[in-house]
């Protein structure tokens, strides 16, 4: 038996389009699949490149009853340990979680670092994030005015230093407010604790975005415009992604570039 | 849920011909592939809803992140 080893990709959101050639190759020279993968066609398509597929999904936290821990997290300790127990037997593993594996993802992060330190190779291989879509549904190029990118609870709980002159994207609003990982719905204020926490940077009538990209190829993203005042009467779900706009220009600091003698005249 | 529509559903994400066929006549290109009538209706009547839980989409299970607090906290 050869030694073990961790391949982490991702199908990006929208399966099989997405998928790259690389993952694709990986996904089918596999020993054995471990996939998280919620989207319509995800399952199916990856059981078509390879047979030896576990469904992690079966690991998820489950309200109901307690055999897969008490909370997300230590749900996605048992996923962990059920690649690395495959890994240690030697196996070539492909893990598999939707979007970019890497991107707002706990356990393949863990997974790929707990292998590395056992002494087995681990990569992850990059792929498209909801932020991809995003980007090209509603037109935006982050290069142009900056961007910044927040999980919803996160953005909540802290003081953050959040720059109103570039674009925001909240991600995980369908659990926002939630400290108990144990949710699959926003705590009970969390969307009213958002609103507060937005309105301290942008005023009541700031139009934001609510996004839900294709999951499927006859079907058109949601591209939902409300104001902030508005965001608790809006229907939030579990791929929601809410993208908030700037709100100004940046200010130009004009003693710096005098004093590195830029040329300003054609700034905007 | 028809394996045909799993089947036409995957195969229109990659098959540019198909994709244009769909386009063009959407009731008969799907009637061609074989997608069962019941099934060919929700995707005309564009019952994304149904469609999904039909297929068997589960976000419940989306959710893979958590924020740095909690995993000190735990
Ligand atoms: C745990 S993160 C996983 C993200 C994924 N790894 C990626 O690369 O996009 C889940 C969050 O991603 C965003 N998301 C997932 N699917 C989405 C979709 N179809 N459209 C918009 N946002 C989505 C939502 O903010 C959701 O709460």
């Amino acid at each position: 038996m050869g030694k073990g080893s961790l391949i982490i990709v991702g199908t990006g959101i929208l399966t099989p389009a997405h998928l790259s050639q690389e993952s694709i190759s990986r996904i089918k020279g596999a020993d054995v699949i471990h996939a998280l993968v919620p989207d319509p066609l995800g399952l199916s398509t990856v059981s078509k490149l390879n047979n030896n597929v576990k469904n992690l999904g079966e690991l998820y936290y489950d309200n109901d009853s307690a055999k897969n821990g008490n909370n997300r997290l230590e749900s996605y300790n048992l996923m962990v340990e059920a690649i690395m127990c495959d890994v240690r037997d030697g196996l070539e593993v492909c893990a598999i979680f939707y979007g970019h594996p890497g991107v707002f993802v706990f356990p393949s992060h863990v997974a790929v670092q707990k292998a590395k330190d056992e002494g087995y190779e681990a990569i992850m291989l990059p792929a498209i994030s909801a932020e991809d879509c995003l980007f090209a549904d509603l037109g935006i190029d982050p290069g142009d005015i900056g961007c910044q990118a927040y999980e919803a609870s996160q953005f909540v709980f802290y003081k953050h230093s959040i720059n109103s002159s570039a674009a925001m994207i909240l991600w995980q609003l369908g659990v926002v407010g939630d400290v108990t990982l144990t949710k699959l719905t926003p705590a009970e204020n969390g969307v009213k604790m958002l609103q507060e926490r937005l309105k301290q940077y942008y005023p009541a009538d700031h139009l934001v975005t609510l996004y839900e990209a294709s999951t499927l190829p006859i079907m058109p993203p949601r591209i939902e415009k409300v104001t902030l005042s508005q965001l608790d009467k809006a229907p939030i779900r579990t791929i929601t992604t809410l993208f908030v706009p700037p709100l100004k220009d940046p200010i130009l600091d004009l003693d710096f570039c005098k004093k590195w003698n830029i040329d300003t005249s054609h700034f905007h | 849920m028809s394996k045909q529509l799993i089947e036409f559903l995957t195969e229109l994400n990659t098959n540019e011909k198909l994709r244009k066929n769909f386009k063009s006549d959407k009731e008969q290109t799907m009637k061609k592939y074989g997608v069962p009538q019941s099934d060919a209706q929700l995707v005309l009547d564009k019952n994304y809803d149904e469609i999904m839980k039909k297929l068997g989409c589960d976000y419940d299970i989306s959710r893979n992140s958590v924020i740095e607090a909690f995993k000190i906290k735990k």
